[in-house]
């Protein structure tokens, strides 16, 4: 599936002339740098459940501890990131829309069968396993878009693809706001933000888009959120804030991370110490800092940043209109899940249940990510352009 | 700059394409990532080496210090009487404790000597109490309760010379009615250490307080409420920083309203005190309760016992006293102590007769000065009889022994001791107190299991003039009474007329029938006719009839025990009863009914009528004194 065929790379004042074996250039294209960088995060996920694992209590070999069933899903995920690299990323553009559908229809299902593990998300429980469909719909929603606004044939009006975007953007949006889940249906809008501005929308355009949203977002604040999710988003800047409430994780977070000093409290010191709520996933951050510092905060911050950053470059480097808009909209998801998980765990972000990106114990998490930042590996690898399929 | 593009094809971008990508906003994407996980990081060594948080009220969490959950402890709910005088209340004392890990062993001793001095405690046991303690050496150990707050602010002040030392304020309970109502009220005290695993899920901890007798106890769960939780900061030692928040507030206790009308049960108890004073006695009960609901109007039993002797911590010395003295302070006499009943019980007996047709008011039943059964005489109790015959009521009235026994004949004894039963003998009543004890109705039954024979026809006898194996605790006597006067229910007695929430809402009690006692209406009539005749008998009234007052009743003695040096019993004195509006015995509604009990009176005359004379007049406040003081001297009349 792989095209040998005579390439020039123009990278800066570099010619690269290849005509290697298949795997070895796909191999010399895959951007490691990413690749490292998830991997030192899955890394990071795992040795994270593990230090759950051990907080709570669990017994660590049995299928049901964290940290099992992290290495499970995180294996898994490496699976899918390198089978997802090989395979030509063609193929889903092709199957983009039946894909899509596919999307709103596991959303539906998750609406009308899902069940709440932790946090808010809700999730469809299979053979045990709790599947949470909107962090996929994250990536295959971002594949529609980028699919449709690189179509052949369309017009150059930003109006019309701001539209088409928008409209493709809408019915997960609702459906994942219906679950509820407030912050994977603000990721959905960053990644369509972030695809529409780098693919070159006027700028008014996406001005008017933000406008509206953020009317929505007003109207929805009056109307449809509860008291509950008002006062859970305002806790991390509400001096009168209930300690007991919302505010109550906050406090704890901040606690720890303070306690972690520069080089934290060891694995084993964190063990004696209660657990964080939710430390396996909303509040990871906060116990990877208790446990291995400021110096361990500032590794996996340092890491996000690489990845984002390479997601950036490859975006602004990518031979065809489909990589800079699927890129750029992974780079603003990962971007925008940072920041708000790390906020939330600093106290400078509203508690939302968005995952920190392969730290956070959660299988579909990983899963999805995975696929997706693979998908930007397999189009570097199978060189973008507007060469036929195959 | 052009970025590169690929061409397999060859040629180039096309414009539209070059037009499309925009450098600058490559730039400003990169802007944001570098301010973004810029500002991340900054915000983290912020936090970590910073001294400020998101929102300025609350400061960070030094390192080291905790945030831990606590139990608040619940106020709790007062005992009040009919009147709205509090019976039990809680006041704030002060408790010194000590943090054996604060307190280096090098200057312990001096900070004893200092504290014993403060608090009058001798140093050794301070040093002692703290020896023998095995928990952490951060867990606090307590040196004193009930600190005077002198003393408590002493050792504030002195706070810097005395590490270790801390003072706390808890709720202490007082009854400032003391032994009138502490039978009633009850007590409460600390909950030891194998309660306190037994009790921890439902909120209590080793320090808590739970009622141990009477209504502190049977309505503990409504006084005690709900404890809060709040969250606070401890250091590394597990001291108190400071207080954050609370996470649930606490539900303070409900508060019990009683029946009783403190005013009432004065009475009682003044009626009782002075007939055990006159009569040289020691032990006796009066109560009295409303026939037509079940609530109790008093209920005295002596000797008592100060409720506030417990929950002051009760000394040892003091606690030994109680239990030394053969009379039993800390026992409720009205309900947890069982007694022959004697000739009260003869409302069953008679009940019994009428109501299965053996005998009707106005059968003639002779009356000899003894009864000769299997050989043996049975001696009427004034040895000659009260000439002729007479009918039920009239031998009711003259509480005569030998027709009791011919009725116990033709009764026979199960059916007597279903009558018995009938009127809520032999069960508890189920009044809302803890300690109430069953008696016992004898049967053939009960007889072969217990003793392993069947009853002697004489032990029928005796069982038919609540002598011999019968036991009754006063207040099924007087539940018997009282369902004489309503016509055959027995109510639940209560002492609790309402419980008040918190927020004010009063939940009244609801009067609970047990059971009826199933006999007809002409049955319970002619009995309290009979029971008419008691008190207007000039002889056997023993001047009741004098009073003013619509009195129906039985009086009665029961011997027991062991025989004296001159071969007599020693007895004890009953007289129940109910006072009416009218004399109209089919009428049902009497509001009074009462019982008096002077154990092992041994008086010349029946001492209960005496007390009850005196009660009634205190009750119904009347003008003249009808009392006749020296019936209670020591003597030893052969009584019904």
């Amino acid at each position: 599936m792989i095209i040998a065929a005579p390439v020039s790379l123009h990278v800066g004042t570099f010619t690269v002339n290849r005509l290697d074996s298949p795997l070895g250039s796909a191999l010399r294209r895959v951007d490691w740098i990413a690749a490292a960088a998830v991997g030192l995060l899955a890394l990071t996920g795992v040795g994270m459940a593990w230090l759950n694992a051990r907080s709570y209590g669990q017994e660590l070999l049995t299928p049901s501890s964290l940290l099992v069933r992290s290495l499970a899903w995180t294996l898994l995920a490496i699976a899918v990131y390198s089978v997802t690299t090989l395979v030509n990323w063609r193929w889903v553009r092709t199957f983009a829309w039946p894909l899509y559908a596919a999307n709103i229809l596991l959303l539906i299902i998750t609406l009308i069968y899902g069940v709440d593990s932790g946090g808010n998300n809700r999730a469809i429980a299979i053979f045990g396993l709790a599947i949470q469909s909107s962090e996929l719909s994250k990536i295959l929603t971002l594949v529609a878009i980028s699919t449709a606004l690189t179509r052949a044939g369309r017009g150059s009006g930003g109006l019309q693809d701001l539209a088409l975007a928008g409209a493709i953007v809408a019915p997960p949006f609702l459906l994942v706001v219906a679950q509820p889940d407030l912050g994977t249906s603000l990721a959905l809008v960053a990644a369509l933000f972030g695809a529409l501005y780098l693919s070159g929308v006027a700028t008014r355009w996406v001005a008017a888009l933000a406008s509206l949203v953020a009317a929505g977002g007003a109207l929805a604040w009056v109307v449809v959120l509860a008291d509950y999710q008002k006062e859970r988003l305002l806790a991390f800047i509400d001096p009168n804030a209930d300690p007991a409430g919302p505010k109550y994780q906050l406090l704890r977070s901040l606690e720890a991370i303070r306690g972690g000093g520069l080089f934290g409290a060891g694995a084993d010191g964190t063990t004696i110490l209660t657990p964080l709520p939710v430390q396996e996933s909303d509040f990871v951050f906060a116990a990877l800092v208790r446990a291995f510092g400021a110096v361990g905060g500032l590794f996996v911050i340092l890491l996000l940043a690489i990845l984002v950053g390479r997601l950036v470059w490859h975006s602004w480097t990518s031979p065809d209109e489909f990589g800079v808009i699927f890129a750029g909209g992974m780079a603003t998801v990962i971007l925008f899940q940072t920041l708000v998980n790390i906020g939330m765990n600093l106290g400078v972000a509203p508690i939302t249940g968005i995952t920190l990106p392969f730290v956070s114990y959660g299988g579909a998490s990983a899963i999805s990510l995975a696929f997706g930042l693979a998908l930007v590996q397999s189009h570097r690898v199978h060189d973008g352009g507007s060469s036929p399929l195959m | 700059m052009t970025p590169p593009q690929i061409y397999p094809g060859g040629g180039g971008p096309s414009e539209r394409e070059v037009r499309r990508r925009r450098p600058l906003r490559f730039f400003a994407a990169a802007l944001v990532i570098l301010l973004t996980f810029g500002g991340l990081g900054g915000r983290l060594m912020l936090i970590q080496f910073g001294a400020t948080t998101s929102s300025g009220a609350t400061t960070a969490v030094v390192r080291g210090h905790r945030i831990v959950e606590e139990l608040i402890t619940p106020a709790r709910g007062l005992v009040l009487d009919r009147g709205g005088r509090v019976l039990a209340k809680n006041i704030a004392v002060y408790a010194v404790q000590i943090r054996p890990g604060d307190l280096s062993l090098a200057i312990r001793a001096q900070v004893v000597e200092t504290l014993g001095e403060i608090l009058n405690i001798d140093p050794v046991r301070i040093i002692t109490l703290l020896d023998r303690s095995t928990g952490s050496l951060w867990e606090p150990i307590r040196i004193a309760n009930n600190v005077s707050e002198r003393a408590a602010r002493l050792i504030n002040e002195e706070r810097a010379s005395l590490p270790g030392v801390e003072t706390v304020i808890e709720a202490r309970r007082v009854y400032p009615y003391g032994t009138l109502i502490s039978h009633i009220v009850g007590y409460v005290g600390r909950i030891d250490g194998v309660e306190a695993s037994a009790l921890a899920p439902a909120g209590y901890t080793v320090i808590d307080f739970i009622g141990r007798a009477g209504v502190e106890a049977s309505y503990e769960e409504a006084l005690r409420g709900t404890p809060g939780i709040r969250q606070v900061e401890v250091d590394a030692k597990g001291r108190l920083v400071r207080i954050l928040g609370v996470t649930k507030p606490p539900v303070n206790g409900s508060s019990l309203t009683l029946t009783i009308d403190i005013e009432a049960q004065q009475r009682a108890a003044t009626a009782l005190e002075w007939g055990l004073k006159v009569a040289q006695n020691k032990e006796g009960v009066v109560a009295s309760i409303n026939p037509q609901n079940g609530e109790v109007i008093a209920l005295a039993s002596l000797p008592a016992y100060d409720n506030n002797d417990f929950s002051a911590g009760i000394s040892n010395a003091k606690y030994q006293s109680y239990l030394a003295n053969k009379y039993s302070p800390l026992l409720n006499h009205g309900i947890g102590s069982y007694f022959p009943p004697g000739s009260t019980y003869k409302l069953v007996t008679y009940s019994c007769a009428l109501e299965n047709r053996l005998v009707t008011p106005t059968t003639r039943i002779p009356s000899t000065a003894f009864l000769e059964v299997g050989g043996e005489k049975f001696y009427e109790w004034n040895r000659r009889g009260f000439g002729g015959s007479l009918t039920p009521a009239e031998a009711f009235m003259w509480s005569s022994n030998v027709i009791t026994f011919r009725l116990a004949q033709l009764v026979q004894i199960n059916r007597l001791s279903t009558c018995g039963r009938q009127w809520g003998f032999g069960a508890p009543t189920g009044i809302d107190l803890p300690g109430e004890i069953s008696g016992l109705v004898p049967d053939q039954a009960w007889a072969r299991a217990t003793i392993n024979r069947g009853l002697y026809d004489a032990e029928v006898m005796q069982s038919a003039q609540g002598q011999g194996y019968d036991l009754t605790s006063p207040i099924q006597v007087l539940n018997s009474f009282a369902a004489l006067a309503n016509s055959g229910t027995l109510w639940k007695p209560r002492v609790v007329l309402n419980i008040t929430s918190p927020d004010g809402t009063i939940t009244p009690t609801v009067p609970v029938a047990n059971a009826q006692v199933g006999m007809r209406e002409s049955t319970y009539q002619e009995m309290r006719r009979a029971a008419r005749k008691v008190a207007l008998s000039p002889i056997m009234s023993q001047g009741i009839w004098l009073m003013p007052l619509k009195v129906f009743g039985k009086s009665g003695t029961a011997q027991y025990g062991v025989r004296d040096k001159l071969g007599r019993l020693p007895y004890h004195n009953w007289m129940g009863g109910f006072v009416a509006p009218t004399e109209d015995s089919s009428k049902r509604d009497s509001t009074f009914a009462y019982v008096v009990f002077m154990h092992g009176s041994n008086t010349v005359g029946n001492a209960a009528k005496e007390v009850t004379k005196y009660y009634l007049q205190l009750q119904f406040k009347l003008k003249s004194d009808y009392r006749r003081p020296g019936l209670l001297t020591r003597g030893n009349f052969y009584g019904e």
